[in-house]
């Protein structure tokens, strides 16, 4: 059943141009990223005296850069992609469909949920040609760009699991978006908390409820179980309030 | 045997009593007209006894199963179709009614003669490899029956199904209904009590949330028959005769209404037999001057005002 859901949600969003429209503003947008991350690392090299030239970090300069922006990007991308999950549905009556035939309610959810998450990654495959240029320019280490990419995947699934609540709130497309994307800029700010205190306790704290610090862990290739008792538990929780909301009917 | 029992449910939403220990039954194959005034609660109940939401209280039992209990047992026996269609603007007709059977667990073999039965039933050969966004309005209520009739289930529950559509689609729609009733058991409601009086063999009325009257459409006429009249338009008319008209029998009670240039009687009967003849010989031999003359017929209009006490 979940399945069957996800499928049909993935279905519409492909025959729908928004589809193309992202994938086309983000892989140019990313492109462009990567382009001038290129061009600025060698640049950068080329100022340095002979003797140094290769000792300027890659990884740092080129691919967490590159990362950390695409994970902006996705700041915008997400709340777009989930915006639609449940609010049209909402206006256009259609959950009735699956109210009214043998779905529970927390299939609806994730099969939605799913469907949005194959959205993002779909997104995100446009990027592979990256790797795939560096690894023609004969840069040796993937490993980063490895965790990378699984630290992207797994923060989209955050940033979905916020835009499919938010989109369950109001039948609004565009308030949908709006909350999605306060909610998610709410978390890179928790960020900032780190640099208000230097009460150790808050510190970590802080550290731990933003998003942006699991994600650098994985972007520098340091994964701890911690990151992933984040990720899933954030996850959960943003779609345990989606299926309490959907569970009200209350609209 | 009853496939619907309602028995005695309230819904609340805040402080609002939308239903209110409301009870009737819908008999096993039967049409069951459903009416009542806008804001009558009509949604809300058909909501719960499709089990999209829980009454607040009381129970609905479905061929004897508790809704609340046996959710998804029930949902497969009922097919439903709320205020608006559910329709999917981006999906082919055949497609989405494909998506609806594996909604409902339709067996592989079975989905395509159960999608080639509903499109045939609803007239949609025409159009099901077309988009239903580019449907006109007849066609997209005609889906939306389809998809609550195609996994073929027991129950068929119809809220509104002929709202907005044209004279010539509510005609067919009328005729749909009736042919569903030979392999279901429908549940309608409609606020074009016309139509539930054509169709139905029972009805249920509400108002308010609370229950007017329920039962077959004979006896509930029955009842409101008493309340029927003879309408006479009399060019003159002089109280004195009111009493000589008052000793044919079965003359019950006499309004006399006075216009400009003529007098309108109301004759209210007994109904034990018909004394239409006695009542217009009289009226002819007092030279009254008789320019119009009928039997007040309550049609399911009359009767919804009678019951429900207004004219909302």
């Amino acid at each position: 059943m979940i399945s069957l859901i996800m499928k049909k949600d993935l279905s519409s969003f492909f025959k729908s141009p928004l589809a193309y429209v992202l994938a086309g503003f983000f892989s140019l947008i990313t492109g462009w990223i990567f382009f001038n991350l290129l061009v600025t690392f060698v640049e950068n090299t080329q100022q340095l005296p002979g003797q140094y030239r290769g000792q300027l970090d890659f990884v740092n300069h080129v691919v967490v850069k590159l990362f950390g922006n695409i994970n902006f990007l996705l700041l915008f991308i997400c709340p777009i992609v989930t915006m639609r999950t449940f609010s049209e549905e909402k206006k256009e009556s259609t959950l009735d469909l699956y109210f009214t035939a043998p779905v529970k309610d927390y299939q609806l959810v994730l099969g939605k949920y799913f469907a949005s998450v194959l959205m993002v990654f779909f997104l995100l495959t446009t990027t592979f040609i990256f790797p795939i240029i560096l690894w023609s320019i004969k840069v040796s280490d993937f490993s980063f760009v490895f965790s990378g990419y699984i630290g992207l995947f797994l923060n989209s699934m955050c940033y979905v699991a916020v835009g499919v609540f938010a989109s369950s709130l109001t039948q609004n497309q565009i308030v949908a978006a709006l909350i999605s994307f306060v909610v998610i800029m709410g978390l890179w700010m928790i960020s900032w908390g780190v640099q208000i205190s230097t009460n150790y306790f808050y510190v970590q704290f802080f550290k731990y409820m933003t998003v942006v610090n699991h994600f650098e862990m994985f972007v520098k290739g340091m994964v701890g179980l911690s990151d992933l008792v984040y990720y899933a538990s954030f996850i959960f929780l943003g779609l345990f309030l989606t299926k309490k909301v959907i569970e009200a009917r209350n609209w | 045997m009853d496939s619907i029992i309602i028995d005695s449910i309230t819904k609340v939403f805040g402080s609002r009593k939308v239903v209110d220990d409301l009870s009737f039954t819908v008999k096993k194959g039967s049409i069951h007209g459903f009416l009542g005034p806008n804001g009558a609660g009509k949604t809300t109940t058909m909501k719960m006894i499709a089990g999209v939401i829980p009454p607040s209280s009381g129970n609905i039992y479905i061929n004897g199963n508790n809704v609340q209990e046996n959710l998804l047992k029930i949902k497969s026996t009922l097919g439903v179709l709320l205020e608006s269609p559910p329709l999917y603007k981006d999906m082919e007709v055949r497609e989405y009614l494909k998506f609806v059977c594996k909604l409902h667990s339709v067996e592989k073999d079975k989905m395509e003669p159960y999608l080639d039965y509903a499109i045939k039933k609803l007239d949609l050969t025409s159009v099901e490899n077309r988009l239903i966004g580019n449907l006109s309005k007849g066609y997209k209520q005609r889906v939306g029956v389809a998809q609550a009739i195609v996994f073929q289930p027991e129950i068929v529950i119809l809220d509104e199904p002929t709202v907005g559509l044209d004279p010539n689609s509510v005609i067919e729609m009328r005729e749909l209904i009736k042919e569903l009733a030979q392999d279901h058991t429908v549940l309608l409601s409609s606020h074009l009590l016309h139509e539930v009086g054509l169709i139905c063999d029972e009805v249920t009325i509400i108002k308010d949330g609370v229950l007017q009257a329920s039962g077959d459409m004979a006896s509930i006429s029955k009842k409101v028959k008493e309340k029927e009249a003879i309408l006479a338009k009399v060019q003159s008319w002089q109280s004195s005769l009111e009493s000589e008209l008052k000793k044919i029998e079965g003359v019950q009670k006499i309004e006399v209404e006075e216009f400009q240039d003529f007098y309108k009687l109301k004759i209210q009967t007994n109904n034990s037999k018909d004394i239409r003849n006695q009542i217009s010989s009289f009226l002819v031999y007092h030279q009254l001057g008789l320019i119009e003359f009928t039997q007040e017929e309550l049609d399911l209009e009359k009767i919804f005002l009678e019951v429900t006490g207004g004219h909302e």
